[in-house]
Parts: structure tokens; C-alpha cells; sequence
């Protein structure tokens, strides 16, 4: 039994530290990379760098009009996050909570939203956000954006509210509280975890995104982010140097993001314990 | 209580509805319709009655393989991938000294977008000057240059670690999950004297069957949608060797400019997409309330 | 009791007000003056009495793009001088792929830009789709412009008696080769095919790698050495190099050239070579791990580049023609005119004709390293000084006899796609040359 035990522990490290490992490596070695020659990368692939040079960022800065980009994938993320927890929130709830006729109609088309090909959106989005008149806007990308998250968003959302216990709404009506009051005050509060997952998840959607960005949109005062990746992958472009720098400086910002938005769903875990 | 709800019923779905309209719905009409046409780039489409679809299932061999590899990795994702995710969440629920910090550096992968992780991999792998091939020569081989996403032998598995074992998505959505159990539960089962790996086993996994199966849907779908990557490292090959419905699908479009051959394609995942979301849907028993 | 509620009802709702304000100031600050694109500053001379017509144009040479800043230049001058008749509306799009599959995608939905480069099958799309305006009338009014871009430039561009774009640039490609490890393998460039085996051979026993294949992307640097051997094997080699749009690859000639290609990857390359991007193939040419690769003339600023090569360098660097006294000349497909009204349809041809003009092809050659179709665009002293190669390459050029295009400018795009799959299986095996040059023909067919 103890022999057995201790077996299990052993791997339980092992598969904890393997994991660490690769997912923290590959990370490493780009940053590492992002301060090296070109000629460092090719013949020193594993050792440290001759010196801390920030030439390659420097350098990546002026290359790509990159904090242009950051505003708008800071404004595109949060709003198109925002929007998706609420109006998913919504009907997550609604669909997870009640019984009704066409639900499982409804809950068929949404599903379908989490199939349809990206390939095969890209024209017939297009034309649907001219028409509307969206194109080239930041709202435009974010009610795409915020569609996208729409099947994740669902089947997170709904998920959780299936866990929490009916009783809790029942005596909140018995209370006198309306529909919308208990949504709002009882139900939000205590899905916190539920929201903050969804929420992470929908973010680096945001984040991300790069093959609508660039057909939705013309200018660069409407681009994002991960647009400034490609300027350094051009056809005929060999400085890798630069090209790790730039995508440390893309990485970043979203790694802290989370870090500090995980706060939040740490938060809510601690909330979570109270229900039940 | 849902009679007396109607209304806020309708309210609440309403903007989700609007939503996947504008989205969803207008691309489903026009890839649904123009699937049974020849459509190119700049030019009308033409209807070819089930053309498109007959060529589909009787002469297309690329076509077969990027289904094929289709299947694995929706299989692959739903199964070992969760699998994966689930067991980490398990361990970190166990809040030793090292869990925020694992749970946080096990998201870096996802953080990244798929196209940076494919230049990630591109260049570790590299056979010249990639960590992974620096490693092994330093232990010895000096000679090793395995050209890991394009040498037949392992160009498939190569491009599959790329995603399967970074389930951090799995493990934030359970660890979410079994935060909500309630601690009285945990007690009363101390209390009767089991283990924690009992505990574990006969406690906490039954009662994360509607997350688990919440996983089992995103990660296998996510398959469906695979496509930057795979683009970013092998392209599809050596010959057709990693080629997935996307890549085929985003090629037929764009490269051979044949729209509406490709929206054949694309009717055609979402149907296999649909009837593994039903499977799934059965199988875990999902949209029923715990216990 | 009611508060709390009504707090988190007003937050949501003002989040809400919020995204839509945002959606409200979007498209007023976005006036997308070409000269805002371009970071000029300036070039709004006196204000014109009629606005200038607005025209749109798409490029991809941006960012580290190896013409990023000749683009800017001419974007620039033009603006100085057109700025109050013409705006140009320029649109970034880094990455090539992304380029065309956005070109793709708006004209399938009818919205092509104003200003086009046709370049890997757009023109093809467009020509098909009745989106473009051919140049015959703009050209037969102006004799000069006509006489700046020649009429070979013109013709490569003539389908059925139409000028559909008109080429900015020409394409002499050899081979770069290090002249060091020339000189320690005691070889010189050659002359026949059988030359350049053997000197593979002899570089290879003196501890070099001879050549920096890839096979990944469009396969390029492997590419302009296939085509060197289609193109230099007798008179059926030289027509299906000089052919557009080509259908059947089951030629004695491809399979030929393919199967040395599949010696070449197997021996001769650096480890990383299936698979590897242009990237991976100039770093080993630049740093010294390869004595040749296949390139043209844009690569050359690179060689002096102390983040891409090494101190001095560029002075260790030859270059040379293809064996049979051979080269690659292509023009490019270069601009079209995607404008649907009179007046933007003129105005995209001031915006081309500037560009492809002399003027244009000076600053391309200036700042892109960038070859003329004019022979009367010459290099100015200042960069014959900086760029002695580039000299050399000129001369190489104008002694060469033999002459075919570049693959990517002669088939379908859809085959340039496949290279990239196809060279790792020929490579491993698992198809002969035979068979690959038959895929390569089913590929072609599969081009709608």
C-alpha cells in the first residue's frame, strides 16, 4: 500500500514537471532567442546570448506600427469579451434553467456555430459586414469576435449554471425577486468561475484572431495585434532575431493579461465553495 | 415557472439569436447553397445539381486522407487530450505549493495564437539548429538531425504534439468545476476513511460528468477548425501526410479558386462535426442537471 | 435591496453604450491618407480646388518585406507630386499569402481595389471575372510611358491583344555563390549541368555545403534552380520555361530536372532543407554555412546587413549565371487597374503610371535593388559604390544568351501551393519523378 502510494506520487511529479516543462521550453527559448544575432540563433541554438541586446526590439517597434495595433486589440479584446459574457451569459442561462419549446432546435443551430469551417465564412462574412456597414470598424470585429465565442461561451456558461442547485432561485422567488433580479444578484454572482474561464477564453479569441482581421478591416487605424506578427514574415525576410522579438512583444501583454484576469477566476473560486 | 417566464425567456435569448443570425447564419445559407454549384473566384456561381458531392466520394484521394486525418485528431483530442487536461486539473485541485504555478505556466501555450506556436515549433524542431535536435546532440549524437516535420516517419506525431498534450483549457474549465463541490462532501468522505486517490476516483469524477463532456465537445470540434499550425509547419505534408479538412477546404478555395467545391467540403465537416456534438451530447448525457 | 441590482444592470449597460461609442469614433478618425500610410508627414501641397479622387491600393511590401521601402519611397514622391489630384488609399497587408487571399475574397464579392497587383494568379482571377481595365488606350496615348516599359515588358503581359497589367520590375536570376569556399574547392561557377554535379561534389569533399535548397512556402530557391534545368534542356525545355499557365508537367523534361532535384536535396543541401522557409535557406547562404543560392538581385543589400550576414561579407559573395550560359528573366505581372468609375480608373493609371515610369524604376532600383524594364533606368554611382554586386550582376546578365521564366510566373498558382507538399515526398520516396510530374499535372487540371 505505501509502496503504491508512493509510486503514485512519484508519478504525479513526474507528470506535473513534464508538463511544466513543456510548456514553459518552448516559451524560454524564444525569449532567449529574441535577444541573440541572427548568427547566435543558427550556430548557439541552446546557449545564453552574448549580450542582452534590445536591438531586436527596438528594431520591431519601428518595423511594424505596433501600438497602433495594441489599442485596438486592447479596445477589440475587452468590449468583444464584455459583450459575449453578457449576451451569452443570458442565454446560456435561460437555455440551461428552463424547458421550452424549440430549445433543442435552438440548441442544434448554436451547436452548428462551433463547425462551420473559418475558410468558408471568410466571403460570406465579409460581404455580411459591408452590408451592415461594419467593415473596417472596430465594432465590426467585435461583434464577429463576439459570435466566434459564441459556442464556447454557450457550452462553458450553461454548464456551470447546470451545477448550481435549484433551490437557490426558488427562494430567491419566494422572496419576491423577479426574473431579471435573480439573474443579475443571485445567479451572476455565484458563477463567477463560471464567467472567468469563459471570459479567459474569449479574450485570447480576441486576442488572436488574425484571418478575419485582415479581411474585416483596411485601415490600420482599425488592426490588431496579431497583424504585426506577418510583418515580420514577409516573403523574403530572413531576421529571425527581430521576428522572436516581435512575437515576445505579442505573447506578453496576453500572458500578463491573464495572469491578472486569472486573479479574478481565483477569486471566484474561493465564491464557488460557498454554494450547495 | 416557465409559463409566468416567457417573456424574459424570449429577452434573454433574443441578442444570441441576433447574433448567430448575423454571424453564423447568413454564412451557413450561402455555403449550404453554393455547394451544389460550380463557383469560382469573380464569377457567378453555377448550379451542378450533386456534382461537387459525387466527385467528393468517388475521386478525390486528398480529400479521403484529410478526412481521415480529420477523424484521428478529433478522436485524438476528444479522448487523450481531456484526458490529459482532466488528470492535471485533478492533481493542482490538490493545491500543493506548486499549483498556481503550474496552472499558470501551462496556459503560455494557449496565450500564444496558433500561428505563433507554429513558428515556435517550426524553429525548435528545425533539424539544423531546433532546441529538441541540440538536445540529443548534446548527449552524445552528434550527428542527429531528424527532420521531425517532414520526414514520413514522424511528421503526423509531430504535428499532433503540437496541441495534444496543452490541455490548460481542459484543466481551467475543471478546476473551475470542482471548485464549486462542495467542501461537506470532501469531510463526510475523510471521515468514512477513504483515500484521497478514492476520493478522486469515486467522488469527484462522476460529478464533473457535464464538464467533462463540455471538454470532450470543444476539444474534438476544435479539431474541426485546425488550421494555422498545421499551415505554419508541414503545410499538409510531405504529400499529403497531415493534410486535415481545413487545410483542404482553405486550398480548394483559395488556391484552386473553386468555392463551391470547397463549400461541398465544408457541408461535409459540419455534418461529421454534428453527429460527433450529438454523439457526445448522448454519451455524457448533457443539458441534464447533476445527480 | 434593489441598489445593487441596478448597479450591475447600469455597468453592463454602459459597457454596452460604450462598445457601440467606440463603433461611433472608429470610422471618423480613419481618414487613411496615403500620406498618414506612407509616414510621410507631409505632401499636402496647396489645397487643390477639386478634391483629389480617392483610390485604393493594397500592398504587401511592408514591414520586412525586401521591397518595403522602395514601395514607401515611391508612395512618398508620388504623393508630393499627384497628392492634390490623386489620394491614394493605401492598405497594408503583411504576408504575401494574406495579400492574395484577401484579393480573392474581394473580388468574389465585386469589391476589387483600385489599384492592383496582379501577381500569382490574380490577374487571372480578375481577367476572368471582367474585373480589370486593360492599359491599350491609356498606353496608345502616351508614347513615352509606352517606350519607358518596352515592348517585351509589354507583351508578357498581352492576352489576346490586351495589355491587362503593366510590369514595375524584370526578374535576372542567377545563383550567389561564396567565393571562399569557390576558391578552397579550387572549382569556379560552371557551365554545364555536369560541371555544377561535380563541383557539388568537390565542395562537399572540401567540407562545404554546396546550396541552400528549401522546400517549404513556394519552395523558392529550389524552384529557380528547376526551372534552370528545365529551361536549358534543348528547344522543348526552353518553350514550356517561356509558356503560361503550362497543363502538362509529363515532359521528359520535368522528369528529368526532378530527378536531379531529388540527388540535389538528398546530397547536397543543408540538413533542414525539406521543409525549410526562405528564411532558413538565406541565413545559410548568409552565414556561411552554404556556398550557393539561387536568388535574384534584391538579396544583395542583405549580404552588407550586419543583422544578416557577418562583417564583410558582401565582399566574399559572386555571382553567377545558370549553366549553358543561361538566366532567368521574367517580367513581372506588376500592376492593374481594378477601377470601376472614369475618374478612379484615371487616376489609378496616374498612380501606375508613376510607379512603372522611369521615375518609378528609379526608386526602385534605388532603394529595392530592384532591376528596370527600361534600359534607360541605370544605376546612380552612389549605389554602384555601395553595391558592388550589384554591378556584377548586371554584367553576368548582359552576356548571358539563353533565357525562361520563373515557375511561380508561369503556373497555376495552385501548383505553386503544391511544391511545398510534393518535394518532401519525391525527397523520401515515396513517389517517383514520373509520378510527381503527373500530380503536378492533376493539380494544374483542378485550377478553376
Amino acid at each position: 500500500m505505501r509502496m503504491l502510494k508512493k509510486g503514485l506520487s512519484v508519478l504525479k511529479y513526474g507528470f506535473v514537471l513534464l508538463i511544466v516543462l513543456l510548456s514553459l521550453g518552448p516559451f524560454l527559448w524564444v525569449l532567449l532567442a529574441s535577444f541573440k544575432t541572427n548568427a547566435e540563433i543558427l550556430t548557439n541554438s541552446l546557449g545564453w546570448p552574448s549580450s542582452f541586446r534590445f536591438s531586436n526590439y527596438t528594431m520591431a517597434f519601428k518595423i511594424a506600427p505596433i501600438s497602433r495595433f495594441y489599442i485596438n486589440s486592447v479596445i477589440v479584446a475587452i468590449f468583444g469579451t464584455l459583450l459575449n459574457l453578457l449576451l451569452l451569459g443570458m442565454a446560456a442561462y435561460v437555455l440551461a434553467r428552463f424547458q421550452f419549446r424549440g430549445k433543442k432546435l435552438l440548441m442544434a443551430a448554436f451547436s452548428l456555430s462551433l463547425l462551420i469551417p473559418g475558410a468558408a465564412m471568410l466571403q460570406p462574412l465579409y460581404l455580411t459586414v459591408n452590408t451592415l456597414g461594419l467593415y473596417d470598424k472596430l465594432i465590426g470585429l467585435i461583434i464577429v469576435y463576439t459570435g466566434f465565442g459564441l459556442p464556447v461561451s454557450l457550452y462553458i456558461l450553461s454548464s456551470y449554471f447546470l451545477t448550481i442547485p435549484k433551490e437557490m432561485e426558488e427562494s430567491a422567488y419566494l422572496d419576491g425577486a423577479s426574473f431579471i433580479q435573480t439573474f443579475f444578484r443571485i445567479i451572476l454572482p455565484i458563477s463567477k468561475p463560471g464567467f472567468g474561464t469563459a471570459g479567459v477564453m474569449q479574450f485570447l479569441l480576441c486576442w488572436n484572431e488574425f484571418q478575419f482581421a485582415i479581411i474585416l478591416t483596411t485601415g490600420n487605424q482599425s488592426r490588431t495585434l496579431p497583424l504585426a506578427l506577418y510583418y515580420f514574415k514577409s516573403q523574403f525576410a530572413s531576421d529571425y532575431g527581430v521576428m522572436f522579438a516581435a512575437t515576445m512583444v505579442v505573447i506578453i501583454p496576453s500572458i500578463v493579461v491573464y495572469i491578472l484576469l486569472q486573479e479574478q477566476v481565483v477569486s471566484g473560486l474561493a465564491a464557488g465553495a460557498v454554494k450547495g | 415557472m416557465v409559463r409566468k417566464n416567457k417573456g424574459y425567456i424570449a429577452l434573454f435569448l433574443l441578442p444570441t439569436v441576433a447574433l448567430f443570425i448575423i454571424v453564423y447564419a447568413v454564412s451557413l445559407v450561402i455555403l449550404f447553397g453554393t455547394s451544389f454549384t460550380e463557383w469560382s473566384a469573380g464569377r457567378s456561381p453555377v448550379f451542378n445539381g450533386l456534382a461537387n458531392y459525387i466527385q467528393l466520394f468517388t475521386d478525390d484521394s486528398d480529400f479521403r486522407k484529410s478526412a481521415l486525418n480529420t477523424v484521428i485528431w478529433v478522436a485524438l483530442q476528444s479522448t487523450v487530450h481531456v484526458a490529459i487536461g482532466t488528470l492535471f486539473a485533478i492533481i493542482l485541485s490538490m493545491k500543493q505549493f506548486y499549483w498556481k504555478f503550474a496552472r499558470t505556466v501551462y496556459m503560455f501555450p494557449n496565450i500564444i495564437s496558433g500561428a505563433a506556436v507554429g513558428m515556435l515549433f517550426l524553429c525548435m524542431l528545425n533539424p539544423d539548429f531546433g532546441a529538441v535536435n541540440s538536445i540529443v546532440r548534446m548527449f552524445g549524437n552528434a550527428d542527429y538531425s531528424q527532420n521531425w516535420f517532414m520526414d514520413y516517419s514522424t511528421a503526423f506525431l509531430s504535428v499532433t504534439m503540437t496541441w495534444l498534450p496543452y490541455a490548460a483549457v481542459v484543466t481551467i474549465l475543471i478546476l473551475a468545476e470542482i471548485a464549486a463541490i462542495p467542501e461537506s462532501l470532501y469531510e463526510s468522505a475523510r471521515i468514512d476513511g477513504a483515500s484521497s486517490f478514492k476520493i478522486n476516483l469515486y467522488i469527484i469524477l462522476p460529478m464533473l460528468r457535464n464538464i467533462i463532456g463540455t471538454c470532450v465537445i470543444l476539444s474534438g470540434t476544435s479539431m474541426l477548425q485546425k488550421m494555422d499550425i498545421i499551415l505554419m509547419t508541414t503545410g499538409g505534408g510531405p504529400g499529403n501526410e497531415t493534410m486535415n479538412l481545413p487545410i483542404y477546404i482553405y486550398k480548394t478555395a483559395l488556391m484552386d479558386n473553386n468555392f463551391g467545391y470547397s463549400n461541398s467540403v465544408g457541408v461535409f465537416l459540419i455534418g461529421f462535426g454534428l453527429i460527433f456534438v450529438l454523439l457526445c451530447r448522448n454519451l455524457f448525457r448533457i443539458g441534464s442537471s447533476q445527480n | 435591496m434593489k441598489k445593487p441590482l441596478y448597479k450591475t444592470g447600469l455597468t453592463l449597460a454602459s459597457a454596452l453604450l460604450l462598445a457601440v461609442s467606440i463603433s461611433a469614433c472608429g470610422p471618423d478618425n480613419s481618414p487613411k491618407s496615403s500620406e498618414e500610410a506612407a509616414n510621410s508627414g507631409s505632401g499636402n501641397a496647396t489645397p487643390a480646388a477639386k478634391a483629389p479622387v480617392k483610390i485604393s491600393y493594397l500592398t504587401f511590401r511592408v514591414g520586412t518585406h525586401a521591397s518595403a521601402k522602395m514601395e514607401e519611397e515611391q508612395i512618398k514622391q508620388f504623393n508630393e507630386k499627384y497628392g492634390d489630384e490623386v489620394e491614394v488609399v493605401v492598405e497594408e497587408i503583411p504576408s504575401d499569402a494574406a495579400y492574395v487571399d484577401k484579393i480573392k475574397i474581394l473580388a468574389a464579392s465585386g469589391d476589387v481595389p483600385d489599384v492592383v497587383m496582379g501577381k500569382d494568379g490574380i490577374n487571372d482571377v480578375l481577367i476572368k471575372g471582367n474585373l480589370a481595365t486593360p492599359f491599350n488606350d491609356y498606353l496608345d496615348k502616351d508614347p513615352e510611358w509606352k517606350a519607358a516599359i518596352g515592348d517585351d515588358a509589354i507583351a508578357s503581359n498581352t492576352r489576346d491583344g490586351k495589355v491587362w497589367s503593366i510590369s514595375d520590375q524584370k526578374q535576372n536570376i542567377g545563383y550567389f555563390y561564396n567565393k571562399e569556399m569557390f576558391e578552397k574547392a579550387g572549382i569556379k561557377p560552371a557551365e554545364t549541368w555536369d560541371e555544377f554535379m561535380s563541383n557539388n561534389e568537390k565542395l562537399k569533399a572540401a567540407g562545404f555545403v554546396p546550396l541552400a535548397l528549401m522546400t517549404g512556402e513556394n519552395a523558392w530557391t529550389s524552384n529557380l534552380l528547376l526551372a534552370a534545368m528545365i529551361g536549358t534542356n534543348g528547344e522543348n525545355g526552353k518553350a514550356f520555361m517561356n509558356t503560361l499557365h503550362p497543363t502538362d508537367f509529363n515532359t521528359p523534361e520535368m522528369i528529368q530536372a526532378l530527378n536531379m532535384m531529388k540527388d540535389l536535396l538528398a546530397k547536397y543541401t543543408t540538413k533542414d532543407a525539406l521543409g525549410a522557409g526562405y528564411a532558413n535557406a538565406a541565413n545559410a547562404f548568409s552565414q556561411g554555412k552554404a556556398a550557393m543560392i539561387a536568388n535574384g538581385p534584391w538579396m544583395i543589400g542583405d549580404f552588407s546587413d550586419p543583422a544578416k550576414s557577418s562583417e564583410g561579407f558582401d565582399k566574399k559573395v559572386g555571382v553567377a549565371a545558370y549553366p549553358n550560359n543561361s538566366l532567368i528573366s521574367t517580367y513581372e505581372v506588376g500592376y492593374m487597374i481594378g477601377a470601376q468609375t472614369p475618374e478612379t480608373r484615371d487616376a489609378a493609371e496616374k498612380f501606375i503610371k508613376f510607379k512603372t515610369g522611369l521615375e518609378g524604376q528609379t526608386i526602385a532600383l534605388e532603394y529595392g535593388n530592384v532591376m528596370p524594364v527600361s534600359s534607360e533606368v541605370q544605376p546612380s554611382d552612389a549605389l554602384k559604390e555601395k553595391y558592388p554586386i550589384m554591378v556584377e550582376s548586371i554584367t553576368v546578365a548582359q552576356k548571358t544568351q539563353l533565357h525562361y521564366r520563373t515557375l511561380d510566373s508561369i503556373v497555376y498558382p495552385n501548383v505553386t501551393d503544391a511544391w511545398k507538399n510534393l518535394y518532401p515526398k519525391l525527397a523520401a520516396g515515396r513517389a517517383t519523378a514520373e509520378e510527381i510530374a503527373k500530380e503536378l499535372t492533376e493539380i494544374a487540371a483542378k485550377n478553376k
